[in-house]
């Protein structure tokens, strides 16, 4: 040992060093190239939506004995997770996808082979192409509908909306006048908070344009759709996202704060079931509704081989098998609408006619979905964190009609990146 | 004036032979309702926090700023141990928590004697670099760092928020080094002369006198590392090895809006630092003085 | 995952070892590879020269932190210089691309408004909470019964942190529900938004910071009791009031401990990420602490080259304060003999 022995271990540490921090490439891929058929299965989603997911997995496990399904529970910050993991080579063989966010990941998906016609509405699948491609199989829509307090409407005279046509928003503007009355703390609103993304739809405008090219939530069309929702807090027709800050709204609903409820999703059914007093039922959101989700399957490219194989029939069964799609329902919550014929009927069956969540099904007959972009979170992240800092959408003070424009430019130069 | 005559002890000590408190009333009198003050002030919001944990989703909007639930809803703590698997999130948080401060001790206590008394040509030098080392931001490296860990395979697991502690901290390298500097020298002397090797001089001398230090270590380093948040942010992807704080932070989008259980959770995950504290107090006080050992 | 280690883990898996310690194995490897490195450099180095013992120990002793420093810090951080002038998203190779990183980040609106953020957060917490921890433990230094009661209860809260810290202050601060805004609706002041507001949100956070000054405290409690008591016996026979005791006495004793406090205070106020992270930045990114815009671009929009760069820019605003503040302090420390040797400096009159 002729060399001075203290230079060999800092020697040994930095060639150490360099030898990982060189080796930096991005992940080799680790699977899928066992023999083994089991898979692992990544979602996101509260408690509630985990549960009917778990029971998927379940059932399809059930059906094909010998067969494993991990399931993964993703809680919070989904996108970012799903990123790392793909690039550590750690990702599940299927993972959940929004229709909003298959843009981004598609890179990364199995391309599948998706028949349209077995679902209810063409576009549940189309809203999962990429390119042309299909990269996910569609299993859930989640349409949005709106509950009315029909005691409120009874008490100032009103007559109840349709249950199958929507109402125009200036109608609905007029309602929740009549509906609120009351101060302070005490006050009861003709509508709950009003959610600008979805309103924009409603309208018939967008947060971006058919072919994912811009954002227009600050086009014209949106900046009167917010001046829409802006008047309606001015006027305390509805409360702002201040007001509800740390409450939850269907409890406002149950003391008889709210008089219509309009973000209203499947999972949503379980706040609502143990109301009884007020007497309440589900009509159309107004105008055009909501954007509708749609929750796709993928597969992960690096599948091969078993693996592959049980991922596809996973993927088909979860979407295409009565027995997985009545699983989406879990006692009295359900993570989605079932896209398949029949099973549709599951949910209405949950709660009494009078409900009427065959709202849902009708909702979802004539759904519109938004187009996906890649980067999706952190666009309209950027884009949602100066809507709310800096107009009463949120708890800014500053004229939509001059904050709205900049950032939707600033949202399309983001596209365009 | 008040404060700094009070703040001294031993003078009044020496100087007198009744207690600062008998010979000055009224100034202890207000001392003690500054004091009092200052507590409620500093000790409302727990209070609050607990108060909020206990009240039902209606009574949270309600009650405002009292600190008596009025409800008792410990339901809401059942619900905060099952609603998520809080077990498990436990285990993470401890396995997490107890094997580094293991780790850290014993890798800092290493360097510390080594730097107290070891004195060879290049101590002082490699020293400095560790004191210069305290005044890098970890965030420097947390990038590269992430990527050493990715090409190691270990994204995704805990490993990358217990094995750094194996290779010492600055902060509590320094620690122990003025400890055992402290120590009297001759110890060192009589174990040489009994042909001890420094290793075992090391391990059979220094460590049993070193507890207090290594108590007081132990305690600020679970403190740091049960609330650690930023490491699990990077590596933790699946809900099987999350940490508590990062399943707090994560609880609206699990559980909605429900005030009452996120704060029951929070006291939930206070708790262990409370309990530790309680509990080995006095060590705290006596382990981090800067003129020290006995 | 570098080849050769997917290697060695399909090798540790062949073996039969359980599936949670598999990543282990690679590592364990290295290590025990590079130990034996060593172990054969110090035996060989003891044949040699048989009386270095006390050196080979030495090194030996600090080979763990030596490891630890190669491995974690210096790679990292000459890694770090390359990919800070890469555009890198993880899941693509790396594309160099110069000092462009470094071009934007001088360009970017949010880098400057993190920058002031977490400048102006460092610059008015610390000294506020080290005035605040130092005159509460003169105050609960002084022999009274009920101390230790009080002693606790104010270090209490220093327990709660990170995020159950930011959690239960973003529900103390909610606007309309909050314990801040009854307490002061009670007194007649109608409550500011908090957090929600943007010209609120930095000054709740200092405020917040506050609370927590329990830790400190205890460090400068247990420095005035270290105070040689021969000094205040000196002090009283040469007829000093308690002022000038303080001034004179008490003060230049506990200044290393609150340059000390200073200094860690200073860089752990521009390492802060918790609060950032869980208000999101903040209203009109008021709250957008440097290091939390370093992960947002890392971790969420997987800008590793740009992050990189963004850390060095941190790291020379360090060094600098860190700089100006070690150098403003040898107008104001004075230093025992024992605690550094050749470097001391008399308090100038």
């Amino acid at each position: 040992m002729m060399l001075p022995n203290r230079l060999i271990p800092v020697m040994a540490a930095v060639l150490l060093a360099a030898g990982c921090a060189t080796g930096s490439q991005p992940a080799a891929n680790n699977g899928g190239e066992n023999n083994t058929a089991d898979i692992s299965f990544s979602f996101w989603g509260t408690n509630s939506e985990a549960a009917s997911l778990k029971a998927i997995a379940a059932a399809f496990e059930q059906a094909n004995p010998g067969i494993k399904v991990t399931t993964n529970w993703i809680q919070s910050d989904y996108e970012q997770k799903l990123q790392t993991s793909i690039a550590a080579g750690t990702q599940s063989t299927v993972m959940e996808i929004s229709n909003t966010s298959l843009a981004g990941f598609a890179p990364s998906f199995a391309e599948q082979q998706v028949d349209p016609g077995r679902f209810v509405q063409p576009n549940i699948s189309e809203s999962l192409k990429f390119d042309g491609k299909y990269y996910a199989m569609p299993f859930t829509a989640k349409p949005k509908v709106m509950a009315i307090n029909v005691d409120a409407f009874k008490a100032v005279g009103l007559p109840l909306p349709s249950a199958t046509t929507p109402l125009t928003l200036d109608e609905y503007e007029a309602i929740a006048a009549k509906l609120s009355h009351g101060e302070g703390k005490s006050r009861v609103y003709g509508a709950s908070n009003l959610w600008f993304k979805g309103w924009l739809t409603a309208a018939g405008g967008g947060f971006y344009n058919a072919n994912a090219t811009a954002c227009t939530f600050g086009d014209a069309q949106g900046v009167r759709t917010a001046q829409y929702v802006v008047d309606m807090q001015k006027h305390r027709y509805a409360p702002t996202s201040l007001d509800i800050q740390g409450q939850d709204q269907a409890q406002w609903f149950a003391a008889g704060r709210l008089g219509t409820f309009s973000d209203f999703g499947p999972w949503t059914v379980a706040d609502f079931a143990n109301i009884s007093k007020p007497n309440w039922t589900l009509v159309p959101v107004p105008g055009k509704g909501f954007p509708m989700e749609v929750g796709g399957l993928a597969i992960s490219k690096r599948a091969s081989g078993k693996q592959l194989e049980t991922a596809k029939k996973f993927v088909e069964f979860a979407s295409s098998n009565p027995e997985a799609q009545n699983q989406l329902i879990q006692g009295n919550t359900a993570l989605g609408v079932p896209i398949i014929a029949e099973s549709t009927g599951t949910l209405e069956k949950v709660l009494p006619a009078e409900r009427n969540l065959a709202a849902f099904t009708t909702a979802m007959k004539t759904g519109l979905v938004s187009p996906s972009v890649p980067r999706e979170a952190q666009i309209s992240g950027d884009a949602d964190k100066g809507i709310t800092s800096y107009t009463p959408l949120g708890s800014g003070k500053d004229d939509v009609a001059k904050i709205l424009p900049g950032l939707n430019d600033k949202c399309t130069a983001a596209l365009k990146h | 004036m008040a404060v700094l005559a009070a703040s001294r002890p031993v003078v009044a000590a020496y100087r007198a032979d009744r207690p600062f408190w008998r010979r000055n009333l009224p100034l202890t009198i207000i001392l003690h309702v500054v004091l009092a003050l200052g507590s409620l002030v500093f000790v409302y919001p727990f209070l609050w926090m607990i108060a909020t944990s206990l009240r039902s989703l209606a009574g949270v909007g309600s009650s405002g700023a009292s600190v008596w639930p009025r409800e008792f809803l410990w339901d809401n703590y059942t619900r905060a141990v099952t609603s998520f698997p809080f077990w498990r999130y436990t285990l993470n948080s401890l396995l997490t928590t107890l094997i580094p401060i293991i780790g850290t001790v014993f890798s800092c206590a290493l360097a510390g004697f080594a730097f107290a008394r070891l004195r060879v040509r290049f101590t002082g030098v490699v020293f400095a670099v560790v004191l210069a080392t305290m005044l890098l931001p970890g965030q420097v490296t947390m990038v590269p760092q992430f990527m050493l860990f990715n090409n190691l395979g270990m994204v995704d697991t805990l490993y990358p928020l217990i094995l750094p502690a194996f290779f010492g901290s600055p902060f509590y390298i320094f620690l122990f080094r003025q400890f055992f500097s402290r120590m009297p020298s001759e110890l060192a002397d009589a174990a040489v002369v009994d042909g001890c090797g420094w290793f075992r001089m090391f391990l059979l001398v220094y460590v049993p006198l070193a507890r207090p230090a290594v108590v007081a270590v132990s305690i600020l380093l679970f403190m740091g590392y049960w609330n650690n948040f930023l490491g699990p942010a990077i590596y933790i992807n699946s809900d099987k090895w999350k940490t508590l704080p990062l399943a707090l932070a994560g609880f609206q989008s699990v559980n909605g809006t429900d005030t009452p259980l996120l704060m029951a959770t929070s006291v939930l995950i206070t708790l262990p630092c409370l309990v530790i504290f309680f509990v080995a107090q006095k060590h705290l006080t006596n382990g981090i003085t800067f003129t020290g050992g006995k | 995952m570098n080849p050769t280690i997917g290697w060695i883990r399909q090798l540790a898996e062949s073996w039969g070892v359980p599936a949670v310690l598999v990543p282990l194995v690679p590592f364990l490897l290295l290590l025990i590879a590079l130990y034996a490195v060593i172990g054969l450099a110090a035996y060989g180095a003891k044949r040699k020269w048989p009386r270095a013992d006390k050196t080979i120990a030495f090194w030996l002793f600090i080979s763990p932190w030596l490891i630890g420093f190669a491995v974690f810090t210096v790679g990292p951080m000459v890694s770090s210089i390359y990919v800070s002038l890469t555009s890198w998203d993880l899941i693509t190779a790396p594309k160099f691309v110069g000092l462009a990183n470094y071009s934007e980040a001088f360009q970017d609106p949010r880098v400057a408004q993190a920058l002031k953020v977490t400048l102006l957060y460092a610059v008015i917490s610390v000294p506020l909470q080290t005035a605040l921890a130092f005159l509460v433990a003169l105050l609960l230094n002084a022999d009274l019964p009920g101390m230790r009661f009080f002693r606790t209860v104010w270090y209490l809260p220093s327990l709660v942190s990170g995020v159950a810290q930011m959690v239960l202050f973003l529900w103390v601060f909610n606007p309309q529900y909050g314990l801040a805004n009854d307490v002061l609706s009670k007194l007649g002041i109608d409550g500011p938004g908090w957090f929600n507001d943007a010209s609120w949100a930095l000054p709740t956070v200092i405020l917040m910071s506050l609370w927590t000054v329990g830790g400190a405290m205890v460090i400068y409690l247990a420095g005035l009791k270290d105070v040689p008591t021969n000094l205040y016996e000196a002090a009283a026979l040469d007829g000093a009031g308690p002022v000038r005791t303080f001034w004179h006495v008490t003060l230049p004793q506990l200044s290393p401990i609150i340059l000390f406090n200073a200094l860690t205070g200073i860089i752990g106020s521009l390492q802060i990420f918790t609060q950032g992270f869980i208000a999101n930045g903040g209203p009109k990114d008021s709250l957008l602490f440097f290091v939390y815009y370093l992960y947002d671009n890392a971790f969420q929009n997987f800008r590793m080259g740009y992050a990189s760069a963004l850390a060095w820019i941190l790291f020379v605003v360090i060094v600098a304060l860190t700089a100006v503040t070690a150098r403003g302090s040898a107008f104001a420390v004075y230093y025992e003999t024992e605690l550094s040797g050749r470097r001391r400096r008399l308090r100038r009159k």
